[in-house]
């Protein structure tokens, strides 16, 4: 039997079908993220529609920081570049995964007679005593209650607070990735937003990268892993990146950017290890790896300071930064 | 559907065997075929140095342009687009000449084409290695040799689908279904991918999303409707008996098509949620491609087992036809579990299942076949096939395993938050240590190709163009004297 034309025409209309799902209708839903402004991150889509962006806004704010993601510097973008040629993205993924989020109870600020908070505290754990709860209330913030879900949590708050405390119901996202660091919560679209080539990356040989500027943000650190990975993580598999430095002979005085060794790594005496420019931007394009802005598809807790005398503690959703003002001050 | 024979015609008579169409694809072939070999030495050259720096990372740490992350997608490049593609067109346009009993039309644009096309896959090769790479997995050839590939492969797949449409014989087999789609679906994702990835962007995380799509259908879709085409043909021709089930191959052919082109974006991408649970359900529902190749295959050589290992091209499609079930056992574990296996060497092991054990073998076993019958030669030695038999069997099953090994340790230690990142990444170096072996024999086996390709070149030289030569400088004979 001959099948003939309908074969074809059901192949041709299956990879339109795909190209449709796969690549025209995202292109329609999340085609039109722009960087945000703080106040709009924890805003509602449709921010991110791309036929409501067209009435609108096309965002440029180079320099004021007040954008998230921010505009990398000069110097990073060309680092970015270097990551590209050389094919980074090969070891190295550029995302956190999350698996869900759990919700503690944190009591920022307890009340002057405090006996009344100890008991019911000690009630909402078994086996907790009077002295226990004491005890967890004598340093604060402190985490009374872990790995609720949001509808328990805000109901075990309500007694809390009816007891005279002062109490945050805090996020906290789980996974894997998080729980080694990697990130504080998960990678979503808004973080790739200026980023060209996404180079998300599909093997991880190599540690996540994605907040490696908050875990590792000294340039000169990195500097010294592209040169001798083992120098700063021993027994690491990562191969060297010397030809981006150059190793020469001291010249009457050692170079301003010469790197400082530990003694058992540093070059022979009268050499010098000095960065070249991919070397730098590389370098400095790492140390600016940053997704820790909350979001309303990625919500965040602020992080919550020890209370001072007579301020009112911070309350969640809004944006965290970790150069924003301090908790004390009003928001 | 019940069976139909191998040939359009009813009955059991094989087609007429007819040289002048296989001739005609001489130039094509030539220009095809063997720089694709040369690829393939070059890929598994660069393969190997990239498996050795995992466990020596001081192996030729110097120079630049051999760094892992060039060597890497160098490799995929010489061995996908300078020998899976052209490879790939090159025994399609066989397979449509003999199927429709035609000369292949235009036979000097397809030749053209795949000059242009090997010069496109150079400038890739050396751009990727100079640090021009795009940053895209499976795209990373630079924006400048991207025109001249897409313009290559046009003027191949022209004269494809111009023997398609002039067959003599009218009746479609289930291969031809597979190879006009994949001349079809290549231009499109290829286009697609340049146009959205390098030369007008799309924004932010949809260029990965782009990717994800381009890389599935290049990879898993197109190679699927290549090797498994020509499989269903050129397995039931071998062993003289028609292929067993219609519908199974309508079968498979609906599962590529219809799911294998949705699958490919991995759990817990940065996306809206919808995209990977709707990849992922296409992902498991792909199951239904690779168990009817699987039930199509079992019975079209049953019963013929012993024979169909013993000549050597069509053992090498036995070891295709079932790497093809293989990669999609591969992919379905892949895409049920949570989205970490995907993220560790188990993805290269699924990845070098599907491009090397299933398109590179069906393409070394139809080249072996076919080659001595265009160029009316015939190899060295059957045993010098038979090595080369070997050394890529032994050498692919000896890197898919322990690439199999590394993932599934590395996933086990991930999961273990106590385990620090860097014994992680060192609990998968004896498995890296074996699959560096395997890597070994297969550029010993591409070696082997090259010399058996020369070896058939310089027999063809030797039985029809010597004499000829010999006989422009010989002068004219003399006078017999009385």
């Amino acid at each position: 039997m001959n099948f003939g034309p309908g074969i074809f025409l059901s192949a041709f209309a299956a990879l339109a079908f795909s190209w449709l799902g796969l690549v025209l209708l995202p292109q329609l839903q999340i085609g039109g993220l722009v960087p945000e402004k703080a106040d709009q991150l924890t805003r509602e889509p449709p921010r991110t529609n791309w036929l409501a962006r067209q009435k609108g806004l096309t965002v440029t704010d180079e320099g004021t920081g007040d954008y998230y993601p921010a505009a990398l510097p000069g110097l990073a973008l060309r680092g970015r570049e270097v990551y590209r040629a050389n094919g980074c993205h090969y070891c190295h993924t550029m995302h956190v995964r999350q698996t869900g989020a759990a919700f503690d109870l944190v009591v920022t600020q307890t009340p002057t007679n405090i006996t009344r908070l100890v008991q019911t505290v000690a009630g909402l754990r078994p086996g907790l005593t009077f002295g226990g709860a004491a005890q967890m209330l004598e340093t604060l913030p402190a985490t009374i209650v872990s790995g609720l879900t949001r509808v328990e949590a805000d109901a075990l708050a309500k007694s809390v607070e009816a007891a005279g405390a002062e109490v945050v119901v805090k996020l906290v996202p789980l996974g894997v990735d998080i729980a080694r660091g990697w990130g504080l919560r998960q990678s979503v679209a808004q973080d790739y937003v200026r980023d060209y080539p996404v180079m998300l990356g599909n093997q991880r040989v190599g540690p996540d990268l994605t907040n490696i500027g908050l875990r590792r943000p000294d340039v000169h650190w990195h500097l010294r892993h592209l040169y001798h990975p083992q120098s700063e993580v021993p027994g690491s598999t990562m191969p060297p990146y010397r030809y981006l430095f150059a190793y020469r002979r001291i010249e009457f005085q050692p170079s301003p950017d010469a790197l400082d060794w530990p003694p058992e790594f540093a070059p022979p005496a009268g050499y010098e290890v000095v960065p070249t420019e991919d070397a730098r931007a590389l370098a400095v394009f790492l140390a600016s790896l940053r997704a820790d802005a909350s979001l309303f598809e990625a919500p965040l807790s602020p992080p919550l300071a020890a209370p001072p005398p007579a301020a009112a503690p911070a309350t969640t959703g809004s944006p965290a930064e970790t150069n924003s003002p301090p908790a004390s001050a009003p928001q | 559907m019940s069976e139909t024979p191998l040939s359009p015609r009813r009955g059991d008579a094989p087609l007429t065997v007819r040289p002048e169409l296989d001739h005609s694809l001489r130039l094509a072939w030539l220009l095809l075929v063997v720089p694709g070999a040369v690829w393939l030495l070059v890929g598994s050259v660069l393969g190997l140095i990239a498996s050795i720096k995992f466990h020596s990372p001081e192996f030729l740490a110097a120079p630049a342009w051999l760094t892992y992350g060039r060597v890497r997608p160098a490799q995929m490049t010489a061995w996908l687009y300078g020998f899976g593609l052209p490879g790939g067109l090159a025994a399609s346009l066989w397979m449509l000449c003999q199927l429709g009993q035609v000369r292949v039309v235009a036979g000097g644009l397809v030749a053209v084409g795949a000059l242009v096309w090997h010069l496109g896959v150079g400038l890739g090769v050396v751009g990727i290695l100079a640090g021009a790479a795009t940053g895209f997995e499976w795209l990373e050839i630079p924006g400048f040799a991207l025109p001249v590939l897409f313009v290559g492969y046009a003027l191949v797949a022209v004269g494809a689908l111009l023997t398609f449409f002039v067959r003599k014989q009218r009746e479609l087999h289930p291969a031809h279904w597979f190879v006009v789609a994949a001349i079809f679906w290549f231009p499109w994702i290829f286009s697609t991918a340049a146009l959205l990835l390098v030369f007008t962007p799309v924004r932010a995380v949809l260029q990965a999303l782009v990717n994800w799509w381009y890389a599935n259908n290049l990879l898993h879709v197109w190679t699927g409707l290549v090797g498994a085409g020509l499989l269903m043909y050129f397995v039931p021709k071998s062993l003289e008996r028609p292929l067993h089930s219609r519908y199974l191959a309508l079968v498979t052919f609906g599962g590529l098509v219809g799911f294998g082109s949705w699958a490919g974006v991995p759990t817990g991408a940065p996306l809206p949620a919808w995209i990977p649970a709707v990849s992922r359900a296409a992902g498991v529902l792909g199951v239904i491609t690779w168990l009817a190749f699987a039930v199509n295959h079992l019975q079209t050589t049953a019963g013929q087992a012993k024979r169909s290992w013993a000549q050597t091209p069509l053992a090498f499609a036995q070891v295709g036809a079932w790497a093809f079930v293989l990669a999609g056992v591969l992919t379905t574990v892949l895409v049920l579990g949570d989205g970490a296996l995907r993220q560790t060497w188990f993805l290269v092991a699924q990845t070098h299942v599907q491009l090397y054990g299933f398109l590179a073998m069906t393409l070394f076993g139809v080249i072996y076949h076919a080659l001595p019958r265009i160029l009316d030669a015939e190899f060295l030695g059957e045993r010098w096939l038979r090595a080369h038999f070997w050394l890529a069997t032994g050498g692919i099953a000896c890197v898919v395993v322990a690439l199999m090994l590394a993932g599934l340790a590395e996933h086990r230690a991930l999961g273990n938050v106590e385990i620090a990142f860097v014994d992680v990444a060192r609990k998968a170096l004896p498995y890296l240590r074996l699959s560096t072996v395997g890597e070994l024999a297969l550029a010993l086996g591409h070696l082997l190709l090259l010399g058996n390709l020369a070896g058939l070149l310089a027999r063809r030289f030797q039985t029809h163009c010597c004499p000829r030569l010999v006989a422009w400088f010989q002068p004219e004979p003399a006078e017999v004297r009385s």
